[in-house]
């Protein structure tokens, strides 16, 4: 059990500054997940907290201790790394096992113990074999269980299941959570899948090129981008963006052909001639006739996809391409004219010149 | 199919030209003096070890094989204790004199061994040591530890960083990391290095020629076969050459067999 602060930390590998001053603070129990594309600093700070990597500046804090100076052996972490460095030395039991002998656990206890963290991840038949006679997968899933068998303060995972297949990594998933759910230990989990990230997250620290863009629940990250990049990184299908000014009277945004009617409080934010970008989800845009109350426009339908329960419908309207997720009993033919509707409340505003929400605070609050 | 053929053609061809002197040595040991000096090489003939028999039964031989055998191993044994964790150390917490240090070793290998005989035959004069076994150690050590520097770094630069990591992480000290990890990981490439400076030291002749007068090495003690009187022993030649080749081979099993059990046993 372990609260983590992490204050200004600075990663500089030579002339390269891999982390800008990132501040996070981690609860105690607090599953946290770093999400952003590759190269954006997510093993670095991972690295960094576990104390393999050099803080370059800033401050660690476990349990408000600084930890700056610590060496990673006394730091009480587990960690899953990205390539799994497995022990190629050893067997899979051996490298299971290898942590619980440091802490000179009984043999019996350690087999009970090992021979369980297998069956959880399907690994019984795997145990005799070294790591070079194991599949991608099944060795990832061999550095999942050398962590998960310990009890530590912190558990901190580099995209532990990224090389694993579909079922398998729903089903890893689900036992990441239930570990968590019942261990209840301070988790830092890296990955760059945003749906692993939404589904496991109490907390998700959005990355970018060494800096937060946005640190959030899974439903404040996904209904409340801070920036023009989070919207643009999380959600599948992605959030519709429109290049857009502020009509002369203030309440309108245009864009050739269409014009769209902001309510007056959320108007107040802008002032005439603003450049901005509109972000609105797929499910957002509605059928016409669903959606009372808000100006109707004319699109064509130019694509649909059957995606189970919905459908995705790709559709034309002016010049613009728009993707709307609709019931999939509300499928429109393709090449047929639709009305459709925005609804108001699923309307995000970005300044166009910075990439910043306008008045995110606000709409925070609604979501 | 045909190219199978002639690959495999390739490699007889090959291995014959480089086995063929070696096994014609072998042969030539058994032969006596007369059926090895026939114009027309026998290949039927009475095997004997009278050769083996008089190459042992010289005093020079029995000194010479006691004096190798200690002094390779202690100067073998002083290079890996402090050449396989100096190798470690510079790969893992000073990568930046890594090239610098790694020149400076090799380069110790550029100088005439003579050039490096006689100031040392002056300072063990000085130090009162010299001609000793001692002063022979010390100064194969100045090779063996060099050589398992040059070859360790680069079996320790093929273990994972990460794996030391991980390591570390589940609580290991940095010996234990090097000694559980690292070591097993890197031993492979180890005994090659290892098995390499053996046989460089075994072979050694010109700093054992010019350091010593008693306390001489047997590959001294076969050079100066040669030139023993008039009629060249050329069976006593040919079989201290293979007792001098065979060291190195009793070597590999013995080194192999004990490191096994020796990491068998660390975990
Ligand atoms: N040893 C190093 N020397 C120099 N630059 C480095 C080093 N390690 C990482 N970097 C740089 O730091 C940045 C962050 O790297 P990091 O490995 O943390 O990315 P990441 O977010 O984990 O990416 P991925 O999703 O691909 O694993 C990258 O631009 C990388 O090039
Ligand atoms: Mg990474």
């Amino acid at each position: 059990m372990a609260t983590i602060d992490i204050e200004k930390f600075v990663k500089q590998y030579g002339p390269v500054r891999a982390l800008h001053a990132v501040d996070l603070h981690i609860e105690d129990g607090e599953f946290v997940v770093l999400l952003g594309p590759s190269g954006c600093g997510k093993s670095t700070m991972l690295r960094m907290i576990a104390g393999l990597e050099e803080i370059s500046g800033g401050v660690l804090r476990i349990n408000g201790k600084p930890m700056n100076d610590v060496p990673s052996r006394d730091r009480d972490i587990a960690m899953v790394f990205q390539n799994y460095a497995l022990y190629p030395h050893m067997t899979a039991y051996d490298n299971i096992a290898f942590g619980l002998r440091r802490l000179k656990v009984a043999k019996p206890e350690i087999d009970r113990r090992v021979r369980q963290t297998a069956e959880l991840l399907a690994l019984g038949a795997y145990l005799d074999r070294k790591p070079r006679q194991l599949s991608g997968g099944q060795q990832q899933r061999v550095a999942m269980g050398r962590a998960m068998i310990k009890t530590p303060q912190v558990f901190l995972f580099d995209e532990p299941l990224s090389n694993l297949d579909a079922t398998l990594r729903e089903q890893l998933r689900v036992e990441v959570k239930k570990l968590h759910m019942l261990l209840r230990t301070t988790t830092v989990f890296v990955t760059h899948d945003q749906l692993e990230a939404m589904t496991l997250a109490d907390k998700i620290v959005v990355m970018r090129d060494g800096h937060v863009e946005q640190i959030g629940t899974p439903r404040e990250v996904y209904y409340a981008p801070a920036s023009l990049f989070v919207a643009r990184f999380i959600g599948s299908p992605p959030m519709n963006l429109l290049p857009m000014q502020v009509a002369p009277n203030g309440m309108q945004l245009a864009a050739d052909g269409l014009v769209i009617t902001l309510d007056p409080e959320r108007a107040a934010d802008l002032h005439p001639g603003q450049l901005v970008t509109l972000g609105i989800r797929p499910k957002d845009l509605r059928l016409a006739h669903l959606q009372s109350g808000t100006d109707r426009h004319s699109a064509t339908v130019m694509l649909t996809e059957m995606m189970g329960a919905e459908t995705l419908m790709q559709v034309r309207l002016g010049n613009t391409e728009l993707i709307m997720l609709v019931d999939d009993r509300d499928t429109a033919v393709t090449g047929s004219t639709i009305e459709i509707a925005f609804a108001p409340e699923g309307l995000r505003l970005f300044d166009a010149a910075t990439g910043k929400a306008i008045a995110s605070r606000r709409i925070s609050r609604v979501a | 199919m045909k190219r199978g053929l002639g690959g495999a053609v390739i490699v007889v061809v090959l291995l014959f030209a480089t086995l063929f002197p070696v096994l014609w040595t072998l042969l030539s040991s058994f032969k006596t003096l007369k059926d090895i000096v026939t114009p027309v090489p026998t290949l039927l003939f009475q095997p004997t070890w009278q050769n083996y028999a008089d190459v042992l039964a010289t005093p020079s031989v029995q000194h010479g094989l006691t004096n190798s055998a200690i002094v390779v191993g202690c100067s073998l044994g002083v290079g890996m204790l402090l050449g396989v964790p100096a190798a470690y150390a510079l790969v893992r917490h000073a990568p930046q004199l890594k090239s610098d240090v790694l020149f400076y070793v090799l380069s110790l290998r550029f100088m005439p061994p003579v050039a490096i005989a006689i100031p040392f035959i002056v300072i063990y004069t000085d130090l009162g040591i010299n001609d000793t076994r001692f002063s022979l150690i010390l100064t194969y050590c100045l090779t063996t530890i060099s050589t398992i520097i040059w070859l360790g770094v680069p079996a320790f630069e093929q273990v994972p960083r990460e794996i030391e990591e991980a390591a570390s992480l589940e609580g290991y000290t940095e010996f234990e990391v090097f000694r559980k990890v690292a070591l097993p990981v890197a031993i492979p490439s180890l005994i090659g290095a290892i098995l390499f400076t053996f046989v460089i030291v075994w072979n050694e002749l010109l700093i054992a020629l010019s350091l010593t007068s008693q306390n001489f090495t047997l590959p001294v003690v076969a050079a100066s076969f040669t030139t023993m009187g008039m009629e060249v022993p050329w069976g006593i030649i040919n079989a201290s050459t293979i007792l001098l080749a065979l060291p190195p081979f009793l070597f590999i099993g013995v080194i192999m067999r004990f490191l096994n059990r020796f990491f068998r046993a660390a975990h």
